[in-house]
């Protein structure tokens, strides 16, 4: 969600693995791993200053899928064209809030009050359901 | 479609790509990390040719017939331009410091603006030292003066256009943490 080629996707991927590498021995348990794991990913992502690229991939076969599948990946793909459209920020809280992060501990991973996260939440529905239904 | 839809969706596309415990390990290492592997190779690159300027100037640019002051300067603006360089390569490498998003985020922003005035003024400075070496001890004729305007032209859009990509760089922090702003946005 925020790369757009799949080369971009490894590359970020990459960086991640690497900040949590460096970042271990700092970890001092205080939350569960999947979430300093999460803050870690996604600060890495804020952070990064590579611009977004034109995703353009040329397969010389067409991808067969099952009709399932198909619609899942449409779904998919209609997903993340609509996160685009957000803002880096609210990337960040949408993607906590899909993984089943409750208010608090977005609050707590992102930094900013529960209530405000609410608050987030909402602009953000608001905003993908316009995205979505046009 | 509606946030659980989209849960759903979200859960459902995941964990399809499994990494080995070697490509793992491979991602950890710093030559294998995609931009400070090509930040560090600009470094080195920059590095090995400013410290063969500064070997070689001195017989190669008429060190000797130029003052001592104008001698020190060059030298000491050019190491200076290294060192920075490599101080903000390291500031680089690590910008998660702090608990929660927001405040590493302030850090590394506020560490990134320190670096960027640092590096612009090491750097005028030493393109303003290389420019008063070359016009030092020179007998000014009307021939020098286009190369001298060419040269303050070079530094001045050199200047601009690293002040231009060290702005993009922290605007984009600074949009992301205005939005983390409550007071900002009520």
């Amino acid at each position: 969600m925020y790369r757009d080629t799949k080369e971009d996707q490894e590359d970020l991927f990459q960086e991640i693995v690497f900040q949590l590498w460096k970042s271990y021995p700092t970890f001092r348990g205080d939350s569960m791993v999947s979430t300093w794991m999460y803050r870690i990913a996604l600060n890495t992502a804020l952070a990064s200053f590579r611009k977004n690229s034109v995703a353009l991939e040329f397969k010389a076969t067409l991808p067969i899928q099952k009709d399932v599948e198909l619609e899942h990946s449409k779904n998919q793909q209609r997903m993340f064209e609509a996160f685009k459209k957000l803002s880096k920020a609210e990337r960040a809280i949408i993607a906590l809030y899909l993984e089943d992060y409750s208010y608090r501990e977005i609050s707590e991973i992102i930094g900013i009050t529960e209530n405000y996260v609410g608050v987030k939440m909402g602009r953000i529905r608001t905003k993908l359901r316009t995205i979505m239904n046009k | 479609m509606e946030l659980n839809d989209l849960k759903e969706t979200w859960t459902g596309g995941m964990a399809n790509e499994v990494k080995s415990q070697a490509e793992l390990i491979k991602m950890t290492q710093l030559q294998n990390h995609p931009d400070l592997k090509r930040a560090r190779l600009r470094l080195v690159i920059e590095g090995v040719i400013l410290i063969l300027f500064l070997g070689m100037y001195y017989e190669a640019l008429d060190g000797a017939e130029k003052s001592l002051g104008v001698n020190i300067l060059l030298v000491i603006s050019c190491t200076a331009f290294v060192v920075v360089r490599f101080a903000g390569w390291l500031a680089i490498r690590k910008p998660i410091k702090y608990d929660n998003i927001s405040t590493s985020m302030i850090a590394f922003l506020k560490e990134l603006k320190r670096i960027s005035r640092i590096t612009q003024v090491t750097s005028t400075v030493f393109g303003l030292a290389f420019i008063l070496y070359f016009i030092s001890g020179l007998e000014l004729r009307t021939v020098h003066y286009p190369i001298i305007l060419g040269m303050i032209i070079t530094l001045i859009l050199l200047v601009f256009w690293s002040s231009r990509i060290w702005n993009q760089r922290t605007t984009t922090l600074e949009k992301i943490l205005v939005e983390f702003d409550e007071n900002e946005n009520k």
